[in-house]
């Protein structure tokens, strides 16, 4: 019989017949995607989770929620702060998609270089055709 | 019967092993990799047409509103969802249940369809309500025209991914696709979760900053 990638994982000790271990990993890092989705909403826009306080009945009146909602309202935070933090949090959900859920992770050093080619084509192309000269964030 | 002959007739989970995976695998990441740099391009040139000076370019969140990028950013979760749905695919196929497998497919399936309806709602309401007021206001075109061109051509990702799925199912459905043909889900997860990888990209580029 053909080995799969698969088999040859659990037989190389890369964890995949830990059923329950596999399990959680996967599960943790969708929680930290969805978490880490809401935190890029809220960087360039806290009024949003303003909005979403207020709309919800019961709490809006209440006291240190009506000061936090007063707080996110006026809330804006620098624009390179913005940019470049919404850079590096897509970046690191990024690579939590590559290295656990298209198993990276349990890759070889060949196939990890080569999912690695694209980013550096993509820094060399942004890099040189951005327009360096007077551009403005 | 030669090994190589042997290989291939043992189904769609066999195949060739070369630098100590399936060619399927190579394959399905020498186009994941050549698919990357079109979206590199698309994004890199995106960057150079926005913060080009004086490009009159609107900032994303003020043009599409607040309701369009909490619709988005659903959305984006809708897409994560149906990328953690395929890794249950194959770990359920994994343990031999292929009746879970299927189901989580059919989750994966449904997502990617959300998906797209949810962005066919906003591509209307943009076209509609949004776009020609911006052109009126003196805005750059090729706001529009980098947002379309970006979201449709992922948008086209995401269809061809539903259809590559649906086939997927279609063979667990009829016993052509088994426990034993890990390798042909995992390289059909390869390319689900790259759609999910690219989202988050364009999602951040075009959307939030």
């Amino acid at each position: 019989m053909a080995t799969t990638d698969a088999e040859n994982h659990y037989a190389e000790g890369w964890g995949w017949g830990r059923w329950d271990w596999l399990y959680a990993e996967y599960m943790w890092v969708w929680v930290a995607l969805a978490v880490l989705t809401l935190v890029e909403v809220f960087i360039p826009e806290p009024e949003i989770f303003a909005a979403l306080f207020s709309a919800i009945p019961g709490i809006s009146t209440v006291g240190p929620v009506e000061s936090l909602i007063a707080y996110l309202d006026q809330l804006q935070f620098n624009r390179v702060f913005v940019v470049v933090s919404l850079i590096v949090l897509a970046l690191v959900k990024t690579w939590l998609v590559a290295w656990y859920y298209m198993h990276l992770i349990a890759e070889k050093p060949a196939i990890i270089l080569v999912a690695c080619a694209p980013f550096v084509f993509a820094t060399f192309l942004t890099v040189g055709i951005f327009p360096w000269q007077g551009a403005y964030l | 019967m030669a090994p190589k002959e042997a290989s291939i007739m043992e189904g769609p989970g066999a195949g060739e092993e070369s630098l100590g995976v399936t060619n399927g695998k190579i394959g399905m990441w020498t186009f994941l990799v050549m698919d990357a740099m079109t979206f590199a391009g698309l994004l890199a040139g995106y960057a150079r047409l926005r913060w080009t000076p004086d490009s009159l370019w609107p900032f994303p969140i003020e043009a599409f509103g607040v309701i369009g990028i909490q619709l988005t950013a659903f959305n984006t979760f809708i897409l994560i969802c149906s990328s953690v749905a395929m890794v249950h695919v194959l770990a359920e196929q994994m343990r031999g249940n292929m009746d879970r497998a299927e189901k989580w497919l059919m989750a994966t399936i449904a997502g990617g369809l959300i998906f797209l309806g949810i962005q066919a709602f906003e591509w209307t309401h943009l076209i509609i309500d949004k776009f020609h007021l911006l052109m009126d206001a003196g805005y750059n075109q090729n706001f529009p025209a980098t947002f379309y061109l970006l979201t449709g051509f992922h948008g086209a990702h995401v269809a061809i991914g539903v259809i590559y799925n649906t086939i997927l199912l279609m063979g667990m459905r009829s016993g052509k696709v088994t426990e034993e043909h890990t390798s042909t889900t995992e390289i059909a997860g390869l390319y689900w979760h790259f759609v999910d990888l690219v989202w988050i990209l364009v999602f951040t580029f075009v959307y939030l900053i």
